[in-house]
């Protein structure tokens, strides 16, 4: 057996008490968190408007491209380019809501297919385009074909990248804008159905309003809160590990690998516009405020003060993001990725004192295992 | 105030301590292997005493699951949980270099597997994604761990499995979930509502469905970790997948030839579970089982033989737990750090709490 040294016991000790102490030890007796409350909020404010803003986005990129996409272009016209970042921006806003109507019909992946491990998508994309496939011309035809030949990731291919060029024929711009098209509303109709499960009274949201013992998707008050508090958790550890991480060579492969929508350098739109989103969902869509309301006079217990660093930090990492947004290759050049790489450590900390927060005044179980078992 | 190390090393397993019951010291001197991740953030697997102390420890790439142990040279191999692709094999001797291997590219680890008798195939579950089969892959062990062929798990998503004791037939819990590594991370189950699950007995010479045992039609339970008792009582646990009923029995038990039968426990304890069972072990003797809820911070002690609830304990993240040397004794960890023995017949014992959050199963090494 090995005995413990001074030093293991005092870290033992350490240990012990913070296992020992209950979690919350303010002398104020602490309100009720409000789930219901906060549910009702972040569906009006955040979840209802995000998707409305996506399937606005999507209807208006269809409108561009039936306008401009045929035009001779070497790239996108600039009405095209702008609409597209329009949209990117609104999936990036909305992007971090993992749970309900978006994950019926594969339409997470049907939006963006991301990461795509095996390249399906350049792959699928540029046969499609080379043999002028008419099933991707027509929305409902492509809503049945592969996941990596709808959405924003076959969008990035089809406008910025995959053998475009100035010399194209007309027959072959013609397919191209017509796949573009065909992608804009797909995605349009899917956005809309997603909108309307959260929109409609007896859609996703009677569930969602209804959390309880009466309700068969969240039996407990709490596992709306739960669900939003997993959406933050998980969306930030993508911006960090996925979308930033993998792109600068820090991720688990410990090399570079391709960034999101990289062909017509939407990558960092797409990661602010995430940031944009969980900060919108944490303080417009009231867990700040649910954490810690804002006439909570005694801050003892340090609840309100971390609260506040949660949006900070997400702050902190937003403007290190929106800072280089405009770089162009900007996980290549030495200043803009060490911006990148710094905007990690705010994402971490912002991660681990929401979850915190969440676990002791929402009194989630936010487990190792019980959050993420197997 | 001084404290002693006895006092230091009372975990965090509140009820118990708030209770005021007189905590019992447990021997068990033996070996334990599970899977972890550090306050760093880190993936590591280990091998540790009963008192939270390590004998060996190797890095992961990723977050592991199930460890396994050769019944013959006690060396371990950890699995990736889905939908990951690696395993590595350790063992305590420190001057043995861990061996890691993989699937195929279309092939991924369940995060379970099992050593034959002899020691000389790995079996592991594995999903067959492109085709949504399930698979038994075969490793030979003195190769290196090459993957020398698979058999069909006769289901989908198979999870655990054990070897019945005293035959040559592999018990499979096919979990009943689609899954592919493109949709969600490979964790998202793309048939919620008709998870079609079930329990196999499969002959390991021939890859022969010898018997089939489902739950009816497909629903919502997922039937995912199982232990072999006495006389080849299996002892089955299930997890809820989706939309939540906890009056759903969630503990079976089966002997072949016939049907799967609910463990019927008290109503009070079915909410408790929380509509998931984590881990299923069987004591020594093979006369009592144990079972943890992760999600509802449990851990239930039930009788094989009769079905009888014997004990429940609370333990905030309760996950792992092991048979001991010791008869109707397990040893359980958490995702805080406890660990925590368990016995069936005596007061509550001491846990201890390390720096570590200790993943989904622990296992008896020696």
């Amino acid at each position: 057996m090995i005995s413990a040294t001074p030093g293991k016991m005092v870290a033992a000790l350490l240990l012990a008490l913070t296992a020992c102490v209950p979690t919350w030890a303010s002398a104020v007796e602490p309100r009720p968190f409000d789930h219901a409350g906060l549910a009702r909020q972040v569906l009006e404010r955040h979840i209802v408007p995000g998707y409305a803003r996506l399937t606005e986005a999507a209807k208006k990129l269809s409108r561009t491209l039936d306008r401009d996409c045929e035009r001779p272009f070497g790239k996108p016209p600039k009405p095209v380019d702008a609409s597209v970042r329009n949209l990117v921006d609104a999936w990036g806003r909305i992007e971090h809501i993992n749970f309900g109507p978006v994950t019926d019909d594969n339409r997470l992946e049907r939006i963006l297919f991301f990461p795509d491990r095996r390249g399906l998508g350049a792959r699928q994309v540029a046969r499609a385009l080379e043999t002028r496939e008419a099933a991707v011309t027509d929305a409902a035809t492509l809503a049945g074909r592969s996941v990596a030949l709808q959405g924003l990731g076959a969008l990035d291919i089809v406008l910025y990248g995959s053998g475009r060029s100035d010399s194209e024929t007309p027959e072959q711009r013609a397919h191209r804008c017509a796949y573009a098209r065909a992608i804009a509303a797909n995605l349009a109709t899917l956005a809309q159905a997603i909108l309307d499960a959260w929109s409609t009274p007896d859609g996703y949201r009677q569930h969602w309003l209804n959390a309880g013992p009466g309700d068969s998707v969240f039996v407990k008050p709490s596992e709306t809160t739960l669900a939003l508090a997993k959406a933050l958790n998980q969306g930030l550890e993508r911006v960090r590990d996925e979308r930033l991480g993998a792109a600068l060579g820090l991720g688990k492969q410990r090399r570079k690998m391709p960034a999101v929508l990289d062909k017509g350098g939407l990558s960092l739109a797409l990661i602010k516009a995430d940031l944009d989103g969980m900060l919108d969902m944490y303080e417009g869509g009231g867990m700040h405020a649910a954490i810690a309301p804002p006439d909570m006079k005694d801050d003892s217990d340090g609840i309100g003060t971390k609260a506040k660093l949660v949006a900070s930090e997400m702050k902190t990492a937003r403007d290190e993001v929106a800072g280089v947004v405009r770089i162009p290759s900007p996980f290549e050049s030495a200043a803009s990725s060490g911006r990148l790489i710094s905007a990690g450590f705010p994402l971490k900390n912002a991660r681990e004192l929401v979850h915190g927060l969440l676990t002791t005044r929402a009194n989630l179980s936010l487990g190792f295992n019980s959050s993420d078992g197997d | 105030m001084a404290i002693s190390r006895r006092q230091l090393l009372l975990g965090c397993c509140g009820s118990l301590l708030a209770a005021g019951v007189p905590v019992q010291a447990v021997p068990l001197a033996a070996l334990y292997a599970a899977a972890r991740r550090g306050q760093d953030g880190a993936y590591s697997a280990a091998i540790f005493t009963a008192d939270g102390q390590d004998v060996r420890a190797i890095a992961l790439p990723e977050r592991g699951h199930d460890i396994t142990v050769c019944p013959v040279t006690k060396r371990c191999v950890v699995f990736a949980r889905r939908p990951g692709n690696f395993a590595i094999a350790f063992s305590a001797e420190r001057d043995e270099a861990p061996q890691a291997f993989t699937t195929p590219p279309d092939r991924h680890f369940y995060g379970h597997g099992i050593f034959s008798r002899d020691g000389r195939l790995l079996y592991a579950t594995e999903n067959d994604f492109e085709a949504a089969r399930g698979v038994i892959g075969i490793y030979n062990v003195a190769a290196k761990f090459e993957r020398i062929g698979e058999f069909a798990s006769h289901g989908l998503g198979p999870h655990d499995l054990a070897f019945l004791r005293g035959e040559p037939v592999l018990v499979v819990a096919n979990g009943g979930l689609r899954e592919h590594p493109d949709f969600g991370g490979g964790r998202r189950v793309l048939n919620p509502g008709a998870i079609d699950t079930c329990i196999a007995y499969v002959d390991v010479n021939t890859g022969d469905l010898l018997e089939r045992h489902v739950l009816g039609k497909p629903g919502v339970l997922s039937l995912r970790h199982l232990d072999v008792g006495t006389d080849d009582t299996v002892v089955v646990g299930a997890q809820i997948e989706g939309t939540a009923d906890h009056d759903a029995a969630l503990v079976f038990m089966h002997r072949r030839q016939h049907a799967l039968s609910a463990v019927m426990l008290p109503a009070e304890l079915k909410g408790r579970l929380a509509g998931y069972v984590s881990s299923v072990a069987v004591d020594g003797s093979g006369e009592v089982a144990a079972v943890t809820s992760s999600r509802g911070s449990l851990t239930a002690i039930i009788e094989i033989g009769s079905g009888r609830l014997v004990r429940t304990l609370s333990c905030n993240d309760v996950s792992g737990v092991s048979a001991t040397r010791v008869p109707r004794t397990f040893l359980t960890t958490s995702g805080e750090g406890a660990v925590l023995p368990v016995c069936v017949d005596e007061a509550p014992a001491q846990a201890v709490t390390t720096s570590w959050l200790w993943d989904n199963h622990t296992t008896i090494v020696a």
